[in-house]
């Protein structure tokens, strides 16, 4: 019967998210809780979501997760009934390492991509010369620490590095006697730096002779990170002779992408009868700077090609993610989960490379602890949103539809631990 | 419990899978409201029947793609247009250098062979007049007829043994766009302010006339009655401020570069007393003697200095005629004065700033432009009146037909501001613009798609159609070489 009821709950009809380009994927157990985690800290993606966490884990733990994103978009036009996203899917991944060095200190190292977009159009689609493909994908490496400073609160804080890779496409509205239009392709990369840093308290504790109840808090910030394109190539292709001093076939371009700082405050409480079952309960919320993301400007090299600058002025914004986890005799685990996502874009900058809208997503997930060293977790988060606004500055509006799959795959690996596993019950 | 079990795993996928679809569904069908679009007769000029870079041509279906013909794709009906017989048709004006250099591709001998026989739903003809389409015709204007019935982009109508008029009123329109008036204010002031142009053949006609207020009402009420009484709806549209097109906008008032010895040489003459510094203090002497006052005098006075930004040396014939008080070596020097930053020049004079006839006759320099290479501050003024004036007419007379208006007028200033269609900016400016085409005076396709866009919705606030707008880049704009 177990299994119907699971069914029935992925099967309901789901709505579906945004956060900018942000990558709200980051680990399986919060995936499948709303996103909440920095007050559970419970195995290593807290080296992400809250290095203060770690010190609550004990010898060596290695998260490692897999996510599989599949967008679906659809925009009308005032002129064209149905257009359809090309984009395809992304496969965002993360690796986590927490382990104890001392009683009080613990060091870890994490890589993931916490910041991605990509968005394709056919070709000669209505918009092309606002955009026709574009991508981002970072990578982040953070080492990290963290101290007890007390038994029952803990602070961590990483370096972190970042780095990142540009690309886009749109054609330019220029035609000769043999082309229509000609195209401008847009590449770089670049790093730059920020950090992390986390406080995680398992503030208080009911214990009673059939149960425990857990109180944990936690509160971690995540800079924000400017990643200079220092090396952008510009190429242009079909473009009339006397109009290639303007285009030439290659030219530098500069840029710089800021990417936002996020700070989340959150906390769980669990309740653990016997061992039985136990019943969780988490909620975080987090602060995304994306007013960082105020404008994104190219600056060519070569003086003729007009220097491009867009106003996004997108907003800082409020995320609230809420989850439940239930699981049975330590070992087999259901869980759901909600977020709601205020997006940062306004309206009249909507662009439809991302169609952000303000929504409620829905996240579901299943774990299996296969022995006291393995665990395998299975997340899964549903977005639906519907949006119709303008991106003024380019003379575009359109309706937007947006559906979003996002399918996690996730294994906790945990050795060196001498006496007891329980880490759920530590402290 | 295995049934349930695949029902479940069912229910999963089929949830997964029904809620990614996202398309949307296609626009409902036409609907024309309270407008019938089943025969559309667009009735106009040169903007109507889809001229652009000084011709009517087809190398990229340009005239395919006329105004009128982009409205009709989009109602759904049939939709015949003269088409010139061959692409280069009446020959047009093509772009070999951003310089700008441009040439003339001529155009093919028979291409407006048009078979008369034919029920055109497009009767753009290219040069009518308001008045030309009417009767009385202009007594004082024995060509009128003349040059309507000679008229090679109206071959494909019989216009001897039927006016313009009696064209329409063998349409049998359900819809119309109208859009006549232009060359009623255009004629006069690509003329630079004059009422007579020089045709090879006939001389000097006056066919440059501006209409006149009452005439232009009386004729406009006469083309909407004829639509009226076969019970046609329609649209008819302003007439643009013509002095905001590039035709006039694209030659500053100052683009001549001098030298110092040059500019010595204009001013103090060859013998050093006979140039226009000499003609200065003659004009001062003239301002004493009371031929003209103070004021002319110093309107008049010619300075050239070194630099790049002197002013064009013009024929202004408001002024005073100087003829009878200048020696026959300044003669020329009659009518003459300098730019000044609130004349217009037209756009073809471009090729003749800096002209030579001989070291010390340079045109614009020390050889006046004519008067019709210029329309002078006074002239901007007249020509901007009127065309308020017969734009009033336009909005009276279709009021009183019950009849919609595009304002053209208000939207080709929004032109002059910018317009923004997904992603790609739009201004009045000559080529960079975006819009127009290289005569300066028509849209490329590009405008025409924009001027499209303007009248469906404009039809559509009023009937409560559902026609759709186009996406404008989906027209070619200027072949670039």
């Amino acid at each position: 019967m177990k299994r119907i009821i699971l069914s029935a709950i992925i099967a309901a009809p789901m709505l579906c998210s945004a956060g900018g380009f942000q990558l709200n994927v980051q680990g399986v157990k919060a995936i499948a809780m709303g996103g909440a985690f920095t007050g559970i800290g419970s195995d290593a993606s807290t080296v992400f979501f809250n290095p203060g966490g770690m010190s609550n884990l004990h010898g060596h733990n290695v998260a490692a997760g897999f996510n599989f994103i599949t967008p679906s978009v659809s925009l009308q036009t005032p002129e064209t009934a149905n257009i359809n996203q090309t984009s395809p899917n992304s496969t965002p991944f993360y690796v986590y390492y927490s382990g104890e060095l001392t009683e009080k200190i613990s060091v870890g190292f994490l890589v993931n991509n916490q910041f991605g977009s990509v968005s394709s159009f056919d070709d000669d689609w209505q918009g092309r010369n606002i955009i026709q493909n574009i991508s981002l994908k970072t990578f982040m490496f953070q080492p990290t620490m963290s101290y007890k400073i007390h038994d029952k609160v803990s602070i961590g804080a990483g370096f972190v590095y970042g780095l990142g890779t540009f690309s886009t496409e749109k054609a330019v509205p220029v035609g000769s006697a043999t082309t229509t239009e000609g195209q401008a392709h847009l590449e770089g990369s670049g790093d730059g730096v920020g950090f992390n840093v986390g406080v995680f308290s398992n503030i208080y504790s009911i214990k009673k002779e059939t149960s425990t109840t857990d109180f944990r808090l936690g509160v971690s910030y995540r800079s924000k990170m400017a990643v200079d394109l220092t090396n952008g190539e510009a190429t242009f292709t079909d473009i009339p002779v006397s109009l290639q001093n303007k285009f030439p076939a290659k030219t530098g371009f500069v840029s710089k992408i800021t990417l936002p700082s996020v700070f989340t405050a959150g906390f769980s409480v669990r309740y653990t009868k016997n061992e039985k079952y136990s019943l969780e309960f988490a909620y975080d919320l987090n602060l995304t700077g994306w007013s960082s993301y105020d404008t994104l400007s190219f600056d060519f090299e070569n003086n003729d090609t007009p220097d491009s600058k867009s106003t996004r002025d997108w907003q800082d914004v409020m995320t609230h993610r809420f989850g439940v986890d239930f699981t049975y005799k330590e070992k087999y685990s259901v869980r759901v989960g909600a977020y709601y996502d205020n997006s940062p874009v306004k309206d009249g900058y909507l662009s439809p490379e991302l169609p952000d809208a303000t929504q409620l997503a829905y996240t579901a997930g299943l774990a299996y602890k296969v022995n006291n060293m393995v665990s395998v977790d299975f997340g899964y988060i549903r977005q639906s949103a519907e949006r119709e606004s303008s991106l003024d500055a380019a003379g575009f509006t359109a309706k937007y539809r947006r559906k979003v799959n996002v399918f996690s795959l996730g294994v906790n690996l945990k050795f060196g631990v001498e006496k007891t596993p329980k880490i759920e019950t530590a402290n | 419990m295995k049934t349930l079990r695949y029902l479940g795993l069912g229910l999963v996928t089929l949830g997964l899978f029904s809620c990614t679809k996202t398309e949307y569904d296609d626009f409902e069908a036409t609907n024309g409201g309270s407008a019938d679009f089943s025969i559309y007769i667009a009735v106009g000029n040169s903007l109507t029947q889809g001229y652009q870079d000084g011709g009517l041509h087809n190398e990229y279906n340009q005239q395919d793609n006329s105004f009128p013909a982009i409205i009709a794709k989009q109602m759904g009906t049939t939709f015949v247009q003269p088409t010139v017989k061959s692409a280069d048709g009446s020959g047009y004006r093509k772009l070999l250098s951003l310089a700008p250099d441009i040439a003339t591709v001529s155009g093919a001998v028979g291409w407006n062979n048009w078979d008369k026989n034919v029920k055109y739903n497009n009767l753009g003809v290219a040069g009518i007049k308001l008045t030309d389409c009417v009767p009385p015709f202009n007594v004082n204007n024995p060509y009128q007829s003349i040059l309507t019935n000679m008229n090679p982009y109206g071959a494909y109508l019989d216009l001897t043994t039927k006016n313009y008029l009696e064209n329409i009123n063998a349409t049998q329109a359900t819809f119309f766009t109208c859009w006549l008036g232009n060359n009623d204010v255009l004629a006069w002031a690509t003329n630079g302010g004059n009422d007579t142009t020089v045709i090879s053949g006939l001389g000097k006609v006056n066919n440059a006339e501006l209409t006149s207020t009452a005439e232009f009402r009386t004729k406009y009420d006469a083309i909407l009655d004829a639509f009226k009484a076969m019970g046609a709806k329609g649209v008819c549209a302003t007439l643009p401020d013509v002095t905001a097109i590039p035709y006039f906008t694209t030659v500053p008032h100052n683009p001549v570069p001098l030298d110092a010895a040059t500019a010595n040489l204009l001013m103090n003459g060859p013998n050093g007393n006979d140039g226009f510094l000499a003609f200065n203090a003659a004009l001062d002497q003239l301002a004493i003697g009371g031929v003209i006052t103070s004021a002319e005098a110093a309107q008049r006075k010619i300075n050239f200095t070194a630099g790049e930004t002197n002013s064009i040396l013009i024929e202004d014939e408001s002024l005073t005629d100087l003829s009878l008080y200048l020696p026959s070596s300044s003669a020329h020097l009659k009518l003459a004065r300098q730019t000044t930053s609130e004349d217009l020049i037209i756009l073809p004079a471009s090729s003749d700033i800096g002209r030579t006839f001989s070291p010390i006759q340079i045109y614009g320099v020390s050889v006046p432009f004519a008067d019709t290479l210029v329309l002078t501050k006074a002239e901007i003024q007249e020509v901007q009146n009127r065309t308020n004036l017969l734009n009033n007419e336009i909005r009276t007379s279709a009021s009183n037909h019950g009849v919609a208006v595009a304002d053209m007028h208000s939207y080709m200033f929004e032109l002059q501001t910018g317009m923004t269609f997904d992603g790609v900016s739009y201004t009045a400016k000559y080529i960079e613009g975006g819009a127009f085409s290289l005569d300066g005076v028509h849209p490329n396709t590009r405008g025409y798609a924009i001027i499209a866009n303007k009248f469906i919705e404009t039809i559509n606030a009023y009937y409560g159609s559902n026609l759709r707008t186009v996406p404008v880049q989906n027209y070619r704009g200027i072949i670039f070489p």
